[in-house]
Protein backbone atom coordinates (compact mmCIF):
# COMPACT_ATOMS: atom_id res chain seq x y z
CA UNK A 1 0.00 0.00 0.00
CA UNK A 2 2.69 2.43 1.20
CA UNK A 3 4.24 1.84 -2.08
CA UNK A 4 1.61 2.47 -4.48
CA UNK A 5 1.22 5.63 -2.71
CA UNK A 6 4.58 6.62 -3.23
CA UNK A 7 4.24 6.05 -6.79
CA UNK A 8 0.99 7.41 -7.24
CA UNK A 9 2.68 10.54 -6.05
CA UNK A 10 5.08 10.63 -8.22
CA UNK A 11 2.60 10.24 -11.02
CA UNK A 12 0.18 13.34 -9.32
CA UNK A 13 3.71 15.37 -9.33
CA UNK A 14 4.01 15.04 -12.65
CA UNK A 15 0.79 15.24 -13.69
CA UNK A 16 0.32 18.93 -11.86
CA UNK A 17 3.88 19.87 -13.94
CA UNK A 18 1.96 19.32 -17.13
CA UNK A 19 -0.85 21.13 -15.18
CA UNK A 20 1.43 24.02 -14.72
CA UNK A 21 2.84 23.50 -18.21
CA UNK A 22 -0.63 23.87 -19.49
CA UNK A 23 -0.11 20.76 -21.29
CA UNK A 24 -2.70 18.66 -20.10
CA UNK A 25 -5.26 22.03 -20.85
CA UNK A 26 -4.47 20.85 -24.60
CA UNK A 27 -5.59 17.38 -24.24
CA UNK A 28 -8.48 18.73 -22.18
CA UNK A 29 -9.68 20.98 -24.63
CA UNK A 30 -9.66 18.29 -27.44
CA UNK A 31 -11.11 15.81 -25.38
CA UNK A 32 -14.47 18.51 -25.80
CA UNK A 33 -17.17 18.71 -23.51
CA UNK A 34 -18.17 15.54 -22.68
CA UNK A 35 -15.40 12.78 -21.41
CA UNK A 36 -15.21 8.98 -21.72
CA UNK A 37 -16.63 7.73 -18.91
CA UNK A 38 -13.26 6.18 -17.87
CA UNK A 39 -11.95 9.58 -16.64
CA UNK A 40 -14.68 9.97 -14.16
CA UNK A 41 -14.77 6.56 -12.56
CA UNK A 42 -11.67 6.64 -10.05
CA UNK A 43 -9.49 4.07 -11.11
CA UNK A 44 -6.52 4.21 -8.27
CA UNK A 45 -7.11 5.31 -4.61
CA UNK A 46 -4.62 4.89 -1.54
CA UNK A 47 -7.51 3.79 0.58
CA UNK A 48 -10.69 3.09 -0.78
CA UNK A 49 -11.60 0.28 -3.20
CA UNK A 50 -14.63 0.93 -5.32
CA UNK A 51 -15.35 -3.00 -6.83
CA UNK A 52 -17.35 -2.69 -10.07
CA UNK A 53 -21.13 -3.21 -9.63
CA UNK A 54 -23.49 -4.36 -11.99
CA UNK A 55 -23.59 -2.08 -14.72
CA UNK A 56 -27.19 -1.02 -16.23
CA UNK A 57 -28.28 1.26 -19.02
CA UNK A 58 -30.53 4.18 -18.67
CA UNK A 59 -31.92 6.92 -21.13
CA UNK A 60 -30.89 10.80 -20.56
CA UNK A 61 -33.03 12.90 -22.98
CA UNK A 62 -33.46 9.66 -25.28
CA UNK A 63 -30.02 9.05 -25.73
CA UNK A 64 -28.34 5.45 -23.90
CA UNK A 65 -26.13 5.76 -20.90
CA UNK A 66 -24.63 3.17 -18.36
CA UNK A 67 -24.07 3.62 -15.12
CA UNK A 68 -23.47 1.53 -11.73
CA UNK A 69 -26.69 -0.38 -10.61
CA UNK A 70 -27.96 1.35 -7.33
CA UNK A 71 -25.73 4.41 -7.18
CA UNK A 72 -28.08 7.49 -7.00
CA UNK A 73 -28.91 8.58 -10.94
CA UNK A 74 -27.43 12.21 -10.71
CA UNK A 75 -23.84 10.40 -9.96
CA UNK A 76 -24.80 8.30 -13.02
CA UNK A 77 -24.73 11.35 -14.92
CA UNK A 78 -21.94 13.35 -13.63
CA UNK A 79 -20.13 10.29 -14.50
CA UNK A 80 -21.52 10.57 -18.04
CA UNK A 81 -19.97 14.03 -17.88
CA UNK A 82 -23.90 15.58 -17.55
CA UNK A 83 -23.60 18.91 -15.78
CA UNK A 84 -27.38 20.79 -16.23
CA UNK A 85 -30.54 18.44 -14.29
CA UNK A 86 -32.99 21.21 -14.64
CA UNK A 87 -33.84 24.59 -15.69
CA UNK A 88 -34.75 27.37 -12.94
CA UNK A 89 -38.10 27.65 -13.30
CA UNK A 90 -38.58 31.70 -14.48
CA UNK A 91 -34.56 32.57 -15.83
CA UNK A 92 -34.16 28.80 -16.97
CA UNK A 93 -30.69 28.82 -15.69
CA UNK A 94 -28.96 25.68 -15.61
CA UNK A 95 -28.76 24.44 -12.55
CA UNK A 96 -26.44 20.81 -11.23
CA UNK A 97 -25.65 18.81 -8.52
CA UNK A 98 -24.83 20.93 -5.57
CA UNK A 99 -25.23 19.08 -2.29
CA UNK A 100 -25.79 15.10 -2.43
CA UNK A 101 -28.30 14.74 0.35
CA UNK A 102 -31.45 15.98 -0.66
CA UNK A 103 -31.75 18.80 0.77
CA UNK A 104 -31.70 22.07 -1.89
CA UNK A 105 -33.71 20.36 -4.82
CA UNK A 106 -30.68 21.56 -7.62
CA UNK A 107 -31.11 17.97 -9.09
CA UNK A 108 -34.63 18.04 -9.85
CA UNK A 109 -35.60 15.87 -12.89
CA UNK A 110 -38.02 14.12 -14.73
CA UNK A 111 -37.69 10.80 -14.05
CA UNK A 112 -39.80 7.88 -15.74
CA UNK A 113 -42.37 10.80 -16.62
CA UNK A 114 -42.27 11.64 -12.77
CA UNK A 115 -41.18 15.00 -12.24
CA UNK A 116 -39.17 16.42 -9.45
CA UNK A 117 -37.53 13.89 -8.32
CA UNK A 118 -34.47 14.30 -6.35
CA UNK A 119 -31.77 12.63 -8.50
CA UNK A 120 -29.07 13.06 -6.01
CA UNK A 121 -30.67 10.09 -3.19
CA UNK A 122 -32.74 8.03 -5.85
CA UNK A 123 -30.96 5.05 -6.98
CA UNK A 124 -30.42 4.19 -10.62
CA UNK A 125 -32.26 0.83 -12.32
CA UNK A 126 -31.79 -0.44 -15.25
CA UNK A 127 -33.98 0.86 -18.06
CA UNK A 128 -35.12 4.47 -16.49
CA UNK A 129 -35.96 7.41 -18.52
CA UNK A 130 -34.38 10.75 -17.12
CA UNK A 131 -34.93 14.01 -18.51
CA UNK A 132 -34.43 17.43 -17.78
CA UNK A 133 -36.60 19.36 -15.81
CA UNK A 134 -37.57 23.02 -17.46
CA UNK A 135 -40.95 23.97 -15.31
CA UNK A 136 -42.80 23.22 -12.24
CA UNK A 137 -43.48 19.74 -13.18
CA UNK A 138 -47.36 18.66 -13.08
CA UNK A 139 -49.16 16.25 -11.13
CA UNK A 140 -50.88 13.65 -13.84
CA UNK B 1 -49.87 2.91 12.67
CA UNK B 2 -46.46 2.41 14.46
CA UNK B 3 -46.25 3.26 18.37
CA UNK B 4 -42.51 2.92 18.99
CA UNK B 5 -41.01 3.82 22.87
CA UNK B 6 -38.66 5.77 20.66
CA UNK B 7 -38.02 7.43 17.22
CA UNK B 8 -34.72 8.50 16.07
CA UNK B 9 -34.67 10.72 12.76
CA UNK B 10 -31.03 10.61 11.28
CA UNK B 11 -28.64 7.69 10.97
CA UNK B 12 -25.80 9.58 11.95
CA UNK B 13 -22.87 8.74 14.65
CA UNK B 14 -25.81 11.11 16.93
CA UNK B 15 -29.02 8.96 15.83
CA UNK B 16 -27.57 5.66 15.66
CA UNK B 17 -25.92 5.40 19.12
CA UNK B 18 -29.33 7.14 20.79
CA UNK B 19 -30.93 3.98 18.99
CA UNK B 20 -28.31 1.43 20.49
CA UNK B 21 -28.29 2.70 24.51
CA UNK B 22 -31.98 3.73 24.01
CA UNK B 23 -32.38 -0.52 22.81
CA UNK B 24 -29.95 -1.56 25.21
CA UNK B 25 -31.71 0.02 27.57
CA UNK B 26 -34.94 -2.17 26.52
CA UNK B 27 -37.22 0.44 24.47
CA UNK B 28 -38.19 -0.25 20.98
CA UNK B 29 -37.02 1.97 18.59
CA UNK B 30 -37.40 3.28 15.18
CA UNK B 31 -34.76 4.43 12.95
CA UNK B 32 -35.29 6.82 9.96
CA UNK B 33 -32.78 7.60 7.66
CA UNK B 34 -33.49 9.30 4.24
CA UNK B 35 -30.35 8.11 2.87
CA UNK B 36 -30.15 4.25 1.54
CA UNK B 37 -27.44 3.15 4.25
CA UNK B 38 -26.84 4.10 7.62
CA UNK B 39 -23.75 6.26 9.03
CA UNK B 40 -24.66 9.82 7.91
CA UNK B 41 -21.56 12.16 7.22
CA UNK B 42 -19.37 9.56 8.27
CA UNK B 43 -19.51 6.76 5.38
CA UNK B 44 -17.82 9.24 3.52
CA UNK B 45 -14.62 10.07 5.54
CA UNK B 46 -11.61 8.25 4.77
CA UNK B 47 -9.25 9.50 6.95
CA UNK B 48 -8.31 9.04 10.33
CA UNK B 49 -10.33 11.03 12.85
CA UNK B 50 -9.87 12.79 15.54
CA UNK B 51 -10.64 13.46 18.88
CA UNK B 52 -11.22 10.73 21.82
CA UNK B 53 -9.37 7.34 21.45
CA UNK B 54 -11.79 5.27 23.08
CA UNK B 55 -14.29 7.54 21.29
CA UNK B 56 -13.28 6.08 18.10
CA UNK B 57 -10.46 8.46 17.35
CA UNK B 58 -7.65 6.93 15.23
CA UNK B 59 -10.43 5.21 13.01
CA UNK B 60 -11.46 6.30 9.98
CA UNK B 61 -15.00 7.61 9.68
CA UNK B 62 -16.15 4.61 7.27
CA UNK B 63 -15.09 2.12 9.64
CA UNK B 64 -16.44 3.82 12.59
CA UNK B 65 -20.05 4.07 10.37
CA UNK B 66 -19.31 0.22 9.61
CA UNK B 67 -19.11 -0.49 13.58
CA UNK B 68 -22.07 1.48 14.24
CA UNK B 69 -24.41 0.77 11.67
CA UNK B 70 -23.42 -3.29 11.75
CA UNK B 71 -24.50 -2.76 15.81
CA UNK B 72 -27.72 -1.31 14.68
CA UNK B 73 -28.73 -3.56 12.29
CA UNK B 74 -28.08 -6.84 14.34
CA UNK B 75 -30.03 -4.92 17.74
CA UNK B 76 -33.44 -6.83 17.45
CA UNK B 77 -35.59 -4.10 19.48
CA UNK B 78 -34.57 -1.06 16.72
CA UNK B 79 -36.40 -1.32 13.48
CA UNK B 80 -34.83 0.66 10.80
CA UNK B 81 -36.28 3.01 7.91
CA UNK B 82 -33.90 3.15 4.85
CA UNK B 83 -34.36 5.60 2.10
CA UNK B 84 -37.64 7.13 3.78
CA UNK B 85 -37.74 10.85 5.02
CA UNK B 86 -38.99 12.41 7.75
CA UNK B 87 -41.34 15.21 6.79
CA UNK B 88 -43.38 16.37 9.62
CA UNK B 89 -45.27 15.99 12.73
CA UNK B 90 -49.18 17.19 13.37
CA UNK B 91 -49.49 18.52 16.56
CA UNK B 92 -51.13 15.31 18.46
CA UNK B 93 -47.35 13.83 17.98
CA UNK B 94 -48.07 11.79 14.86
CA UNK B 95 -44.88 11.58 12.85
CA UNK B 96 -45.31 11.62 8.88
CA UNK B 97 -42.07 9.60 7.03
CA UNK B 98 -43.05 9.50 3.15
CA UNK B 99 -42.43 6.04 1.44
CA UNK B 100 -41.90 6.52 -2.05
CA UNK B 101 -46.22 6.44 -2.98
CA UNK B 102 -47.50 6.10 0.82
CA UNK B 103 -46.40 7.71 3.91
CA UNK B 104 -46.24 5.96 6.91
CA UNK B 105 -47.22 7.31 10.66
CA UNK B 106 -45.40 7.17 13.58
CA UNK B 107 -46.80 7.52 17.18
CA UNK B 108 -43.35 7.65 19.93
CA UNK B 109 -43.52 8.70 23.50
CA UNK B 110 -40.26 10.07 22.73
CA UNK B 111 -37.95 11.28 19.79
CA UNK B 112 -34.99 11.71 19.09
CA UNK B 113 -34.40 14.04 16.18
CA UNK B 114 -30.64 14.36 14.77
CA UNK B 115 -30.58 15.18 11.15
CA UNK B 116 -27.12 16.27 11.20
CA UNK B 117 -26.50 19.71 9.21
CA UNK B 118 -26.63 21.37 5.89
CA UNK B 119 -23.77 23.61 3.81
CA UNK B 120 -24.00 26.90 3.85
CA UNK B 121 -23.76 29.13 1.03
CA UNK B 122 -22.26 32.49 0.09
CA UNK B 123 -22.88 35.09 -2.71
CA UNK B 124 -20.80 35.52 -5.77
CA UNK B 125 -22.11 35.77 -9.46
CA UNK B 126 -23.22 33.00 -11.13
CA UNK B 127 -23.06 30.47 -7.84
CA UNK B 128 -26.13 28.54 -9.20
CA UNK B 129 -23.88 27.62 -12.57
CA UNK B 130 -23.26 23.88 -12.47
CA UNK B 131 -19.88 23.18 -10.92
CA UNK B 132 -20.74 25.01 -7.91
CA UNK B 133 -20.52 22.32 -5.46
CA UNK B 134 -21.20 21.74 -1.47
CA UNK B 135 -17.74 20.59 -0.51
CA UNK B 136 -19.51 17.52 1.04
CA UNK B 137 -21.49 16.33 -1.99
CA UNK B 138 -17.79 16.31 -4.27
CA UNK B 139 -16.49 14.28 -0.62
CA UNK B 140 -19.78 11.54 -1.49
CA UNK B 141 -19.38 11.62 -4.90
CA UNK B 142 -15.48 10.76 -4.93
CA UNK B 143 -15.50 8.23 -1.67
CA UNK B 144 -18.70 6.73 -2.02
CA UNK B 145 -19.36 6.28 -5.49
CA UNK B 146 -15.88 6.74 -7.03
CA UNK B 147 -16.86 9.41 -9.15
CA UNK B 148 -14.94 13.01 -9.78
CA UNK B 149 -16.98 15.66 -11.34
CA UNK B 150 -14.57 17.56 -12.64
CA UNK B 151 -10.83 17.76 -12.99
CA UNK B 152 -9.65 20.87 -11.03
CA UNK B 153 -10.69 22.22 -8.64
CA UNK B 154 -10.65 25.56 -6.40
CA UNK B 155 -11.82 24.91 -2.86
CA UNK B 156 -13.25 27.64 -0.83
CA UNK B 157 -13.11 27.81 2.88
CA UNK B 158 -10.08 26.51 4.63
CA UNK B 159 -11.83 25.01 7.51
CA UNK B 160 -11.41 21.12 8.49
CA UNK B 161 -14.17 20.35 5.55
CA UNK B 162 -12.23 22.02 2.94
CA UNK B 163 -8.73 21.47 3.70
CA UNK B 164 -9.81 17.48 4.20
CA UNK B 165 -11.63 17.43 1.16
CA UNK B 166 -8.53 19.48 -0.63
CA UNK B 167 -6.27 16.46 0.74
CA UNK B 168 -8.73 13.69 -0.50
CA UNK B 169 -9.28 14.72 -3.94
CA UNK B 170 -6.01 14.56 -4.12
CA UNK B 171 -6.11 10.80 -3.40
CA UNK B 172 -8.70 10.62 -5.64
CA UNK B 173 -6.06 12.04 -8.53
CA UNK B 174 -7.88 15.49 -9.14
CA UNK B 175 -6.01 18.57 -9.85
CA UNK B 176 -6.84 21.19 -6.54
CA UNK B 177 -5.59 24.34 -8.10
CA UNK B 178 -6.10 26.02 -4.75
CA UNK B 179 -7.67 26.43 -1.46
CA UNK B 180 -8.70 30.01 -1.14
CA UNK B 181 -9.99 31.64 2.87
CA UNK B 182 -11.40 35.28 3.22
CA UNK B 183 -9.48 35.39 6.92
CA UNK B 184 -5.87 35.97 8.03
CA UNK B 185 -5.81 32.59 9.15
CA UNK B 186 -6.27 28.74 8.45
CA UNK B 187 -10.37 28.38 9.35
CA UNK B 188 -9.86 25.85 11.96
CA UNK B 189 -8.15 22.64 9.93
CA UNK B 190 -6.51 20.66 11.38
CA UNK B 191 -2.61 21.49 10.78
CA UNK B 192 -1.76 17.49 9.98
CA UNK B 193 -3.94 18.22 7.13
CA UNK B 194 -3.53 21.81 6.04
CA UNK B 195 0.33 20.65 6.27
CA UNK B 196 0.02 17.84 4.12
CA UNK B 197 -1.69 19.66 1.23
CA UNK B 198 0.69 22.56 1.25
CA UNK B 199 3.60 20.05 1.07
CA UNK B 200 1.31 18.23 -2.15
CA UNK B 201 1.83 21.62 -3.93
CA UNK B 202 -1.55 23.14 -3.24
CA UNK B 203 -1.05 26.63 -2.32
CA UNK B 204 -3.76 28.17 0.73
CA UNK B 205 -4.18 31.41 -0.32
CA UNK B 206 -5.59 33.66 2.59
CA UNK B 207 -7.54 36.91 2.44
CA UNK B 208 -8.78 35.81 -0.75
CA UNK B 209 -12.58 35.47 -2.12
CA UNK B 210 -14.39 34.74 -4.96
CA UNK B 211 -16.38 37.18 -6.59
CA UNK B 212 -17.67 35.03 -9.83
CA UNK B 213 -18.12 31.71 -11.87
CA UNK B 214 -17.88 31.60 -15.71
CA UNK B 215 -18.60 29.49 -18.69
CA UNK B 216 -21.05 28.32 -20.97
CA UNK B 217 -23.75 26.46 -19.61
CA UNK B 218 -20.91 25.41 -16.28
CA UNK B 219 -17.97 26.24 -14.26
CA UNK B 220 -14.75 27.02 -16.77
CA UNK B 221 -12.60 29.73 -14.55
CA UNK B 222 -13.35 31.19 -11.34
CA UNK B 223 -12.16 34.67 -10.52
CA UNK B 224 -10.73 35.31 -7.24
CA UNK B 225 -9.47 38.71 -5.43
CA UNK B 226 -7.43 39.87 -2.82
CA UNK B 227 -9.15 41.25 0.58
CA UNK B 228 -7.79 43.45 3.55
CA UNK B 229 -8.15 43.40 7.20
CA UNK B 230 -12.07 44.87 6.90
CA UNK B 231 -12.80 42.53 3.76
CA UNK B 232 -12.61 45.45 1.30
CA UNK B 233 -11.79 44.09 -2.67
CA UNK B 234 -8.36 45.10 -3.14
CA UNK B 235 -8.12 45.75 -6.80
CA UNK B 236 -5.39 45.01 -8.71
CA UNK B 237 -5.21 41.28 -7.10
CA UNK B 238 -7.61 39.61 -8.88
CA UNK B 239 -6.54 35.78 -9.99
CA UNK B 240 -8.08 33.75 -12.25
CA UNK B 241 -8.32 30.13 -12.08
CA UNK B 242 -9.09 27.63 -14.86
CA UNK B 243 -11.52 25.03 -12.65
CA UNK B 244 -14.58 23.29 -13.76
CA UNK B 245 -15.66 22.37 -10.14
CA UNK B 246 -15.82 24.94 -7.11
CA UNK B 247 -16.16 23.61 -3.71
CA UNK B 248 -18.03 25.53 -0.87
CA UNK B 249 -16.82 24.87 2.03
CA UNK B 250 -17.91 27.86 4.07
CA UNK B 251 -19.50 26.08 6.67
CA UNK B 252 -22.53 24.23 8.03
CA UNK B 253 -25.56 25.39 9.73
CA UNK B 254 -28.02 22.94 11.85
CA UNK B 255 -30.97 21.06 9.50
CA UNK B 256 -33.38 22.08 12.15
CA UNK B 257 -36.51 22.60 9.63
CA UNK B 258 -38.48 19.51 11.43
CA UNK B 259 -37.91 21.41 14.60
CA UNK B 260 -38.88 24.76 13.37
CA UNK B 261 -42.23 23.59 11.92
CA UNK B 262 -43.08 22.30 15.63
CA UNK B 263 -42.16 25.51 17.45
CA UNK B 264 -39.23 24.25 18.78
CA UNK B 265 -37.20 27.36 20.63
CA UNK B 266 -34.31 28.51 18.68
CA UNK B 267 -31.35 30.59 19.49
CA UNK B 268 -29.04 32.48 16.85
CA UNK B 269 -25.76 31.13 18.15
CA UNK B 270 -22.75 31.93 14.63
CA UNK B 271 -20.39 29.92 16.79
CA UNK B 272 -22.66 26.86 16.85
CA UNK B 273 -23.58 27.26 12.87
CA UNK B 274 -26.90 29.83 12.92
CA UNK B 275 -30.06 29.19 14.62
CA UNK B 276 -30.02 26.51 17.27
CA UNK B 277 -32.75 24.92 19.23
CA UNK B 278 -32.40 25.15 22.70
CA UNK B 279 -31.33 21.71 24.52
CA UNK B 280 -30.37 21.03 27.93
CA UNK B 281 -27.23 18.84 28.96
CA UNK B 282 -29.17 15.60 27.84
CA UNK B 283 -30.44 16.94 24.77
CA UNK B 284 -33.79 17.63 25.93
CA UNK B 285 -35.70 20.75 24.11
CA UNK B 286 -38.60 23.02 25.38
CA UNK B 287 -40.94 19.92 24.31
CA UNK B 288 -40.19 17.55 27.05
CA UNK B 289 -40.50 14.24 24.84
CA UNK B 290 -38.06 15.54 22.21
CA UNK B 291 -34.33 15.91 22.15
CA UNK B 292 -32.19 16.91 20.21
CA UNK B 293 -27.98 15.50 18.95
CA UNK B 294 -25.24 15.93 16.83
CA UNK B 295 -24.96 18.41 14.36
CA UNK B 296 -28.64 19.41 13.98
CA UNK B 297 -28.07 20.56 18.02
CA UNK B 298 -24.90 22.83 17.19
CA UNK B 299 -22.23 21.87 14.50
CA UNK B 300 -19.72 20.06 16.59
CA UNK B 301 -17.83 16.89 15.83
CA UNK B 302 -18.82 13.15 15.56
CA UNK B 303 -17.10 12.25 18.92
CA UNK B 304 -19.48 14.23 20.71
CA UNK B 305 -22.39 13.92 18.36
CA UNK B 306 -22.23 9.66 19.39
CA UNK B 307 -22.03 10.55 23.33
CA UNK B 308 -24.59 12.92 22.92
CA UNK B 309 -26.90 10.54 21.27
CA UNK B 310 -25.92 7.79 24.29
CA UNK B 311 -27.11 10.19 26.31
CA UNK B 312 -30.18 11.37 25.20
CA UNK B 313 -31.04 7.44 24.20
CA UNK B 314 -30.54 6.46 27.73
CA UNK B 315 -32.31 9.71 29.39
CA UNK B 316 -35.66 8.87 26.99
CA UNK B 317 -35.40 4.93 28.02
CA UNK B 318 -35.27 6.34 31.58
CA UNK B 319 -37.97 8.61 31.00
CA UNK B 320 -40.16 5.69 30.26
CA UNK B 321 -39.28 3.44 33.13
CA UNK B 322 -36.94 1.72 31.68
CA UNK B 323 -33.54 0.52 34.08
CA UNK B 324 -31.04 2.83 33.29
CA UNK B 325 -27.80 2.70 34.43
CA UNK B 326 -27.91 6.16 36.26
CA UNK B 327 -23.55 6.27 36.99
CA UNK B 328 -22.99 5.42 33.43
CA UNK B 329 -25.32 8.19 31.87
CA UNK B 330 -23.74 10.62 34.41
CA UNK B 331 -20.06 9.59 33.58
CA UNK B 332 -21.41 9.96 30.14
CA UNK B 333 -22.27 13.76 30.63
CA UNK B 334 -19.21 14.74 32.23
CA UNK B 335 -17.11 12.81 29.30
CA UNK B 336 -18.95 14.82 26.86
CA UNK B 337 -18.24 18.44 28.72
CA UNK B 338 -14.69 17.40 29.41
CA UNK B 339 -13.95 16.30 25.80
CA UNK B 340 -15.78 19.31 24.55
CA UNK B 341 -13.48 21.82 26.39
CA UNK B 342 -10.26 19.99 25.80
CA UNK B 343 -10.26 19.49 22.10
CA UNK B 344 -13.11 22.07 20.58
CA UNK B 345 -12.26 25.67 19.50
CA UNK B 346 -12.86 28.26 22.07
CA UNK B 347 -15.31 29.36 19.78
CA UNK B 348 -17.50 26.47 19.81
CA UNK B 349 -17.49 26.22 23.62
CA UNK B 350 -18.30 30.35 24.32
CA UNK B 351 -20.96 29.36 21.88
CA UNK B 352 -22.14 26.39 24.33
CA UNK B 353 -22.04 28.51 27.30
CA UNK B 354 -24.27 31.02 25.31
CA UNK B 355 -26.47 28.82 24.40
CA UNK B 356 -26.90 27.33 28.17
CA UNK B 357 -27.05 30.88 29.37
CA UNK B 358 -30.54 31.24 27.52
CA UNK B 359 -33.94 30.19 29.31
CA UNK B 360 -35.91 27.67 27.62
CA UNK B 361 -39.51 29.24 26.70
CA UNK B 362 -42.09 26.85 28.21
C1 LIG C 1 -15.20 16.82 5.49
C2 LIG C 1 -15.56 16.51 6.92
C3 LIG C 1 -14.58 16.07 7.79
C4 LIG C 1 -14.89 15.77 9.12
N1 LIG C 1 -13.88 15.33 9.94
C5 LIG C 1 -14.14 14.99 11.23
C6 LIG C 1 -13.09 14.48 12.10
O1 LIG C 1 -11.93 14.33 11.71
N2 LIG C 1 -13.43 14.15 13.37
C7 LIG C 1 -14.71 14.29 13.84
O2 LIG C 1 -14.97 13.95 14.98
N3 LIG C 1 -15.71 14.77 13.04
C8 LIG C 1 -15.46 15.13 11.75
N4 LIG C 1 -16.46 15.63 10.94
C9 LIG C 1 -17.79 15.92 11.51
C10 LIG C 1 -18.68 14.76 11.68
O3 LIG C 1 -18.74 13.99 10.48
C11 LIG C 1 -20.08 15.28 12.01
O4 LIG C 1 -20.02 16.19 13.06
C12 LIG C 1 -20.99 14.15 12.43
O5 LIG C 1 -21.15 13.24 11.37
C13 LIG C 1 -22.35 14.68 12.87
O6 LIG C 1 -23.19 13.60 13.19
P1 LIG C 1 -24.74 13.65 13.16
O7 LIG C 1 -25.20 12.29 13.51
O8 LIG C 1 -25.20 14.80 13.96
O9 LIG C 1 -25.17 14.04 11.67
P2 LIG C 1 -24.92 13.33 10.26
O10 LIG C 1 -23.74 12.46 10.28
O11 LIG C 1 -24.96 14.44 9.28
O12 LIG C 1 -26.23 12.42 10.05
C14 LIG C 1 -27.51 12.96 9.85
C15 LIG C 1 -28.39 11.93 9.18
O13 LIG C 1 -29.75 12.36 9.19
C16 LIG C 1 -30.39 12.04 7.98
N5 LIG C 1 -31.53 12.94 7.80
C17 LIG C 1 -31.51 14.30 7.73
N6 LIG C 1 -32.76 14.78 7.59
C18 LIG C 1 -33.60 13.71 7.57
C19 LIG C 1 -35.03 13.56 7.47
N7 LIG C 1 -35.85 14.61 7.36
N8 LIG C 1 -35.55 12.31 7.48
C20 LIG C 1 -34.74 11.23 7.59
N9 LIG C 1 -33.40 11.32 7.71
C21 LIG C 1 -32.83 12.54 7.70
C22 LIG C 1 -29.30 12.20 6.96
O14 LIG C 1 -29.56 11.42 5.81
C23 LIG C 1 -28.05 11.70 7.72
O15 LIG C 1 -27.81 10.33 7.51
C24 LIG C 1 -16.21 15.93 9.60
C25 LIG C 1 -17.21 16.39 8.72
C26 LIG C 1 -16.91 16.67 7.40
C27 LIG C 1 -18.02 17.15 6.47
S1 LIG D 1 -28.27 17.96 -5.13
FE1 LIG D 1 -29.34 18.96 -3.54
S2 LIG D 1 -31.26 17.95 -3.54
FE2 LIG D 1 -30.09 16.80 -4.92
Amino acid sequence: MKKEWHVYLACDKIARLLVSLEMNLVCFQTLERRWPTPLRRIKIHPILTFPPKPKVQFFFEGEQMEGAEGEPIAAALVANGISTFRESVDLHRPRGFFCAIGNCSSCLMVVDDVPNVRTCIVPLHQGMRVQVQRDKGVLK
Amino acid sequence: MKEPDVLVVGGGPAGMNAALAAAESGASVVLVDRFAKLGGQLVKQTHKFFGWADRGAGARGIELAQKWSHAVLAQPQVETYLGKEMIGAYRDGIWLVADQEKYIKIKPKRTVIATGASEKMILFENNDLPGVYGAGAVQTLMNSYGILPGEHYLIVGSGNVGVIVAYQLLQAGAVVRAVIDVLPRLGGAYWVHAAKIQRAGIPILLQRTITGVYGNQKVERAETVGVDDKFRLIPGTERTFRVDVVCLAVGLTPLSDLLFELGIQEYYIPELGGFVPWHDQTGRTNRKDLFVVGDVSGIEEATTASLQGRIAGLTAASDLGYAVDEQMRRRLIEALAEFRCSTLSQNVCSGLDRLAGKEASQ
